[in-house]
């Protein structure tokens, strides 16, 4: 899978659990998940569990506390899909 | 409890000290000496203030259990209080378990001198490890994790968590939170006996539920059910997050069945109040 196409999906995973949506507007591979998009710290398993279901991956709690960044996912996700 | 070097450099000064004395205080042979302060002295401070208004169900199974490994008590989580007044009942009437551990978040108990000494003073250091939430900390939080899952591989330990990790703090106190993975974790490593547990009608003022004991009364209910049945759990990788949350779901539906059991015991107990005497 093509890193901009795994881009797109997380961008879609990430959007309902943003609060900050003018940082969702200019989202990056570099935008924080906590900090830029707001997402509340809980949120985040729900996140990992979604990306689970939609690249059909298993992601165990070491890998998902590296999640910081919307590349830090994107990069995961890859590793693990190839 | 084992903690590499460069987690132990992410601690404050105070965190670091705090953590390393509760450590140490766990470990040393003070450690007898600590519980029998906790289960002769310091309970009977928390029973003055809460015994007129305690109603305990299930404390029975509690006392004949004769595990052969160790305890996870698993509790909603509402009040500061729920996990002093759940162990000091436990103290009351269990003698099973010499050893009591009730992992708490680290802010105040372990990163201000007040705290630190009332997790001392209070509970001779049984709250412990500490769960730290910030992500740079999260290494120390995991050496916690697995030293409590290798202390449970032992029928001589009790531990009790919330797995909701927060307290709830919503308009309805039978809704519980979604579990958090660590606690997930814990059981998926040491494959404990899981009870669970809700407790329901303290609030977080001290004041409060000193008049409350003295007068009108409102009943405190702790409910310990039977263990859960996590047998299909027994082959699942303890690392992947969603065998963590599976997990937590799992004993979540156990402590909510004891929330709809706690308000039947409830009502009942208001209706025998209620009634005149004969």
């Amino acid at each position: 899978m093509e890193n901009q196409e795994v881009f797109d999906k997380v961008v879609g995973i990430l959007k309902p659990f943003a609060k900050n949506e003018e940082a969702l507007g200019g989202i990056s591979l570099e935008t924080s998940l906590m900090k830029d998009l707001e997402v509340n710290s809980a949120r985040l398993v729900d996140i990992v569990l979604e990306i689970e279901d939609t690249f059909d991956i298993e992601v165990s709690d070491d890998d998902a506390d590296q999640v910081n960044t919307v590349g830090d996912a994107v990069k995961l996700i890859v590793a693990a899909t190839t | 409890m084992e903690i590499p070097l460069e987690d132990l450099a992410s601690l404050s000064n105070i965190e670091r000290r705090a953590l390393l004395f509760a450590r140490w205080l766990n470990a040393s042979p003070i450690q007898r000496v600590s519980h029998w302060l906790n289960t002769t002295i310091h309970r009977r401070w928390v029973q003055l203030f809460t015994g007129r208004r305690v109603h305990l169900v299930g404390m029975d199974k509690m006392a004949a259990m004769r595990p052969d490994r160790g305890v996870l008590l698993a509790s909603n989580h509402r009040s500061f209080f729920d996990q002093i007044v759940i162990a000091t009942y436990l103290y009351k009437h269990v003698d099973t378990w010499p050893r009591f551990y009730f992992p708490v978040r680290s802010e105040f108990f372990y990163d201000s001198p007040l705290g630190f000494f009332l997790n001392v003073a209070l509970t001779s250091c049984t709250m412990f490890p500490p769960i730290f939430r910030p992500r740079d900390k999260r290494g120390v939080t995991r050496a916690g994790l697995n030293f409590l899952a290798q202390e449970l591989q032992s029928p001589a330990t009790l531990c009790g968590i919330h797995p909701e990790g927060t307290r709830g703090k919503g308009p309805d106190p039978y809704e519980l939170l979604p579990a958090e993975p660590g606690f997930g974790r814990v059981v998926l490593q040491a494959l404990p006996i899981v009870v669970p547990v809700f407790i329901g009608g303290l609030s977080n003022d001290i004041a409060r539920e000193v008049r409350q004991n003295f007068g009108a009364r409102d009943p405190v209910i702790i409910l310990f059910g039977d263990p859960v049945d996590l047998s299909d759990f027994d082959d699942e990788d303890p690392r992947l997050l969603r065998n963590q949350v599976k997990v937590g779901r799992r004993v979540l539906q156990d402590v909510a069945q004891l929330a709809e059991q706690e308000k039947q015991v409830r009502q009942e107990l208001q209706s025998e109040s209620a009634a005149p005497p004969d």
